[in-house]
């Protein structure tokens, strides 16, 4: 259960982040344009695993309130 | 992402963040959701034009939308400002943090989620570059309908099992009154509404 929920908190921590690298660093960094193919890519990737672990987390949260 | 979603993610990854105070979880949440203080603008360009929305919309809304508070400089005034809020909070350092992360990833998301013609300006006011993706869904589309939708459900879910719920980002009082009818418990014991009225003259 331990190492499930770090695997989680690493997950949201990266997802984290990924998207202010992402929204601050890449445009300068890489390429001011988004539609660049990897970009989308990172970003929609980044976008759901944030809100995966986001509810994995909270649900693991509840589950163990009952 | 639509306004309520910015304001329920970011008390989750409160939540998530294991920040015990409501105070504090409400701080983080409301900072989610600052960088959109900008429909402000909009309302009082509304007022200023007669409630003639086109003129709103074209003079001010489309101008301000997204350019001065969707960049770094407003995620930093938003960390001191939650610096300040959070004084009495021994977890202060922490809820700046995450107060600073709840408004930069909330740029992040309206590039994902805010739609192909609303750039969002993140090293404004130093740069006028514009981050926009041609992809972004729109707001009424039905990945933002879902990310909602699942937020209102988990809102109920957390009011029913963990006894709280992020109406507690409009206080106590609110949430206390949605746990209670979340779980279907009968309202609590307290003074009637006229006598509360009647307090509130005297």
């Amino acid at each position: 259960m331990t190492f499930f929920r770090v695997l989680i908190q690493t997950a949201l921590i990266a997802s984290v982040v990924a998207m202010l690298l992402l929204t601050f660093v890449w445009p300068i960094a890489v390429s001011a344009d988004p539609d660049h193919p990897a970009f989308k890519l990172a970003a929609i990737t980044t976008f759901g695993m944030f809100l995966l672990a986001l509810a994995v987390l909270l649900a693991a949260r509840l589950g163990q309130r009952d | 992402m639509q306004g309520p979603s910015h304001l329920l993610v970011s008390w989750y990854f409160a939540e998530a963040a294991g920040l015990e105070s409501p105070g504090d979880r409400r701080i983080v949440a409301w900072s989610g959701l600052a960088p959109d203080v900008d429909v402000l603008a909009y309302a009082g360009a509304l007022v200023y034009y007669r409630f003639d929305k086109d003129l709103a919309f074209e003079n001010v809304w489309r101008l301000v939308h997204h350019r001065h508070t969707h960049g770094l400089t407003f995620v930093l005034l938003t960390g001191i400002a939650a610096w300040l809020l959070a004084a009495r909070s021994p977890a202060r350092a922490r809820v700046a943090l995450l107060a600073v992360i709840a408004a930069a990833i909330h740029n992040f998301f309206d590039v994902v989620a805010g739609g192909p013609t609303w750039p969002v300006y993140p090293y404004w006011p130093i740069s006028d570059l514009p981050l926009s993706a041609s992809w972004s869904w729109t707001i009424g589309e039905w990945p933002n309908v879902l990310i909602l939708l699942v937020c209102l459900a988990g809102m109920l879910a957390y009011a029913r099992v963990a006894g709280r719920s992020p109406l507690e980002c409009f206080g106590d009082r609110a949430d206390a009154w949605f746990v209670r009818t979340a779980r279907q418990e009968p309202p609590a014991t307290g003074p009637s509404p006229r006598s509360r009225i009647v307090r509130w003259i005297i």
